[in-house]
């Protein structure tokens, strides 16, 4: 019996690397992009503002699931045909880079104004005062919803076996077809994710905690 | 942009009685989702605050067995899962059922935020003026937290709109379904996505501004 459970766990496993892959990189991606992207509409003019916040209310409002369906259809018309698997990071990260750029700004603009004034009163110049003074601030608010980002985000790379890139989930299907042990593969796949996103939670919820208590508000997603 | 791509929305104004059938199923799934969510999420809310701690215990589990797995995994679950037992729920009930767990272990955090965010005093008034806790719990505490909790509630449900299209995976003819059908019989890809996509950002957005309206109204008469 506990052969049997090994030869459905294997291919799951093999599934679970390809998922942490997929997870890594776009979370690596989408935090570059997305601190990058929040600082530059915390620090821009109106004009980045509308077009970074227009892209975020398409983003917010299509399903993912969606916006990996156009990506998918469009590369190719673009003239770019991609393995499925670098299509997949790329239609998550632009998720990822939006949302995270979101939180990003959110936490920048809850950094009390007057810390850009002091900041500049004593000499520095915009970018630096932003760098030096508001941003170190506002990464201690920034945190737990990032984390929380974080953990939707390995979540949400279950969407690609929808387009047959073979992580964790099409494994699954496949093991499921194969067997018709439905039961078994469906909890090894569900403790499998929690084995992943529960750690990822608590740090959360730890850091939560902990800059509660040095009086910083986390900002709400 | 798209070179070399001709569009011709004929198609999409043929299939327009298709698209209006997924796009009802894809809102009876929703609505179905939220309001099990929320009935399961408030049960679970007031067992997490509650002060029996094998009760809260069981409340704490119930939400990191939800949240720390997709949704998509409850749905296979409950689809691929269920037969092994000699159950065999249809696509549809599996979603519907996959959505309402998943959301609620959300929907009781956030309402559980909403509670603690009541005075304690407003308790103490009610149990002072001799009010069975029940009474408490229904014409008390639960209008103020409800209140509390309107916009965070506003954000999970606009995901529970957007999952509606994961549903897709378990062949339930919703919206998602009918257009990736609709776009391999008749190849008008960059067409039916568009309508797609505006599709979905019409209901997102009238959910979320339905939302603030009710909020604003709820402020206003407070």
């Amino acid at each position: 019996m506990t052969d049997s459970y090994w030869s459905l766990l294997l291919p799951l496993l093999r599934g679970l690397i390809v998922t942490i892959e997929l997870a890594g990189i776009i979370l690596l991606v989408g935090t570059v992009c997305g601190v990058v992207g929040g600082v530059l509409s915390a620090l821009g003019g109106i004009t980045l503002r509308i077009l970074f916040g227009s892209i975020i209310f398409v983003v917010r409002g299509i399903p993912l699931l969606v916006q990996v369906f156009i990506v998918f259809y469009l590369l190719p018309f673009m003239g770019l045909t991609l393995s499925a698997f670098v299509t997949a990071i790329i239609a998550l990260s632009v998720f990822a880079s939006a949302t995270i750029m979101e939180i990003v700004r959110g936490g920048i603009e809850a950094v009390p104004h007057g810390q850009t004034e002091a900041a500049m009163a004593v000499g520095f110049s915009r970018g630096q005062s932003m760098y030096v003074v508001v941003l170190p601030q506002a990464m201690m608010s920034i945190l737990p919803p990032l984390i929380t980002q974080f953990v939707f985000l390995v979540k949400a790379t279950s969407i690609i076996s929808l387009l047959g890139v073979p992580e964790i989930m099409l494994s699954g299907r496949e093991v499921i077809e194969r067997t018709l042990l439905g039961f078994e593969v469906m909890t090894m796949i569900w403790l499998l994710y929690t084995a992943i996103c529960y750690p990822l939670t608590m740090l959360g919820r730890h850091l939560e905690a902990v800059l509660s208590a040095r009086g910083f508000q986390a900002v709400k997603n | 942009m798209i070179e070399g791509y001709i569009f011709n929305w004929g198609a999409v104004r043929q299939a327009l009685p298709l698209l209006g059938e997924g796009l009802w199923v894809s809102v009876q799934v929703a609505v179905l989702g939220i309001a099990f969510g929320l009935l399961i999420g408030v049960l679970v809310a007031i067992s997490r605050t509650s002060s029996n701690r094998l009760l809260s215990r069981c409340g704490l589990i119930y939400v990191e067995v939800m949240r720390n797995s997709p949704s998509l995994v409850k749905m296979y679950f409950i689809y691929f899962g269920l037969p092994s037992f000699g159950l065999f729920p249809s696509a549809f009930l599996s979603a519907v059922v996959a959505l309402s767990l998943h959301n609620a272990a959300y929907m009781a955090e956030i309402f559980r935020g909403g509670l603690q965010a009541v005075s304690h005093t407003q308790q103490e008034a009610a149990i002072s003026l001799g009010m069975s806790s029940w009474q408490t719990f229904w014409y008390v505490l639960f209008p103020q937290a409800f209140r509390n909790a309107l916009p965070a509630f506003s954000n999970n449900w606009v995901e529970i709109v957007k999952d509606t299209s994961l549903t897709s995976a378990l062949a339930v003819k919703e919206l998602f379904y009918v257009v990736s059908n609709l776009i391999s019989e008749t190849m008008r890809t960059f067409e039916f996505l568009g309508v797609l996509a505006l599709i979905y950002l019409l209901l997102t957005s009238m959910l979320a501004g339905g939302m603030r309206f009710v909020e604003s109204r709820i402020k206003y008469r407070r």
